[in-house]
């Protein structure tokens, strides 16, 4: 092979990873838009769930704070999941928090390694306090309701 | 749609880029082995500023990588131009940028009376002007280079910061009493405004005026209720404007090779006509690194950067720099409307305008699209104080942006411990 068909190839490669720079970078901000986006419309204003432990949320990129819708909130590995958390020990749906007749609640949706409200195991359906810890694998979330 | 949210990818590619295009410029240079240490240099330089910025949580990630991705472009395209003169001296000016990106932060972030010197500003400014006028050195027609031991930098870029920061403090607020008990602080801001921009006219420094007054006519778009002072304003440049152009042959030229560059290709128009030339021979991919005729545009390392890239790189690669240019000041303006302080939002909004201005204004220029003025593509172009002052602008948003993100914590902090009483 020549150098100028080396080049030729080489300009069109440098073209493609300027284009994937650029791609890579535009997508990363339309998760943070599509993020912002949800937690200023749709949620009710003061209702979130505060995420706990510094180390925590740095090794997973946590957000501050996880504003709660009131359809279901699905706290999970998976694609559908609203909260969505990179950590392995979480199940693809692991738990979901939503509002019904006044209150919110918490159930478990199957998941492995169970989920816990103030240090209690949930196998049933939970009405959530302000303050209360819930604790998924080693994630631990503050509820908020003000 | 997105499978997971990687943010190392983006890095990752600025290095493949880096490590490609040196070693691909390497080869193709009859194994120039400077060439090698200017590619580790820069690479070195980059993983060291961003791994600065991840360690210590200087918030905003975004920027410094887009910047760097554009630095990259523009040493790649340098050091094909010329190696000894622009290639390795630019590693020497990034450098000083990093330096000065991280003054900047910490400077910026640890000091909260910036709100309160609106003379420091003024002041400062003047005394730079004054002194190039003084001690300045003439280059290309503009006088306005000036030297401290055998130093040259440019006195009119460091006065853009410093002119932001004037006008921030009159439109964040802060400086509302009145001066002397009579002259509102509106008419200090525009009197200051013309001021620099006479010492410019003074220094026929004729990109940097026109930087200075589109910033300052957005900035009363952005914050004044009532549009009829940035009419006046608008009105009374167009006045000036008009009698410039009557009267100066500088700007005559400008104009008339900017209407028809063929009229008179070899001598007026010639630097616009290089730059088609260079434009349109490069096609949709370019030439290739090294194989265009770059060395025929003159100022091709600083003003006329971009259409070296263009041809070089290709159509792509120009649109790339655009693209790239758009999300550094999306970036820029996100992290301004999320910021609360006045004063830091003001800041912001000034730094995001002028790296837009400048962009437009330059880019526009070279593709025949508006008048070509000369000022410099910031971090694209060779251009020591352009360079470490961009570098110090971006300093100045990370630390914005780091500031807004504390504010939010403790004030998250705050509340969260009120819920749990």
């Amino acid at each position: 092979m020549s150098i100028s068909m080396i080049s030729t190839v080489l300009s069109y490669v440098f073209t493609v990873v300027i284009y994937l720079f650029i791609f890579s970078v535009i997508k990363l901000i339309y998760m943070d838009i599509k993020r912002t986006r949800l937690g200023d419309a749709e949620a009710p204003p003061g209702v979130y769930l505060r995420s706990m432990g510094k180390k925590t949320i740095d090794k997973y990129h946590l957000e501050r704070r996880y504003p709660l819708l009131v359809e279901p909130n699905v706290i999970g590995r998976g694609k559908k999941a609203t909260i969505r958390i990179d950590d392995s020990f979480l199940s693809l749906a692991h738990c979901q928090i939503w509002y019904e007749d006044g209150e919110w609640r918490l159930e478990d949706l199957g998941s492995k390694n169970g989920t816990y409200v103030n240090d209690i195991l949930v196998d049933e359906e939970v009405l959530l306090d302000s303050g209360d810890i819930i604790s998924v694998c080693d994630l631990e979330f503050q509820f908020i309701n003000k | 749609m997105f499978k997971k949210v990687n943010f190392k990818v983006p890095a990752y590619l600025l290095l493949l880029m880096n490590i490609l295009g040196f070693l691909f410029m390497y080869f193709n240079n009859g194994s120039d082995r400077r060439i090698l240490y200017v590619g580790g240099g820069l690479m070195g330089l980059m993983v060291v500023i961003y791994a600065l910025i991840i360690i210590l949580h200087m918030g905003e990630k975004f920027l410094i990588l887009i910047a760097n991705m554009l630095v990259t472009i523009g040493v790649l395209e340098l050091c094909r131009i010329d190696i000894t003169k622009f290639g390795m001296t630019q590693i020497v000016w990034i450098a000083l940028g990093g330096a000065a990106f991280f003054a900047a932060y910490v400077v910026y972030y640890n000091i909260r009376f910036w709100n309160k010197l609106w003379y420091l500003y003024l002041g400062g400014g003047c005394i730079l002007f004054l002194l190039t006028l003084v001690f300045g050195n003439t280059v290309g027609g503009a006088r306005n280079w000036l030297s401290i031991g055998g130093f040259t930098f440019q006195p009119s870029e460091i006065t853009k910061i410093l002119y932001i920061m004037f006008l921030a403090c009159y439109f964040s607020g802060s400086w509302h009493h009145d001066l002397f008990g009579r002259i509102n602080p509106k008419y200090v801001t525009a009197l200051g405004t013309y001021l620099f921009i006479g010492f410019l006219v003074l220094q026929r420094d004729w990109g940097t005026v026109l930087v200075l007054f589109i910033l300052y006519v957005m900035m009363l778009y952005a914050y004044e209720d009532k549009p009829w002072f940035m009419l006046f304003n608008i009105a009374m440049t167009a006045v000036v404007g008009l009698l410039g152009y009557k009267f100066m042959y500088h700007i005559q030229v400008r104009v008339h090779s900017w209407l028809n560059p063929w009229a008179d290709i070899s001598n007026t128009g010639y630097q616009i006509a290089q730059s088609l030339f260079a434009i349109a021979s490069g096609g949709y991919f370019g030439a290739g690194l090294g194989n265009g005729s770059v060395k025929y545009i003159p100022e091709v390392h600083s003003d006329f950067i971009f259409s070296a890239v263009c041809e070089e790189m290709g159509v792509f690669g120009g649109t790339a720099i655009i693209l790239l240019y758009l999300l550094l000041i999306y970036r820029c303006f996100k992290i301004t409307y999320n910021a609360k302080n006045p004063y830091n939002k003001a800041v912001g909004l000034g730094l995001t305008l002028i790296l837009a201005i400048q962009m437009f204004i330059i880019i526009g220029g070279v593709t025949k699209f508006i008048p070509l003025t000369g000022i410099t593509l910031p971090f694209v172009s060779y251009g020591g104080t352009s360079i470490v002052v961009s570098f110090a602008m971006l300093g100045i948003m990370q630390a914005i942006s780091k500031q807004e993100e504390r504010a939010e914590e403790t004030e998250a902090e705050i509340e969260s411990e009120g819920d749990a009483l």
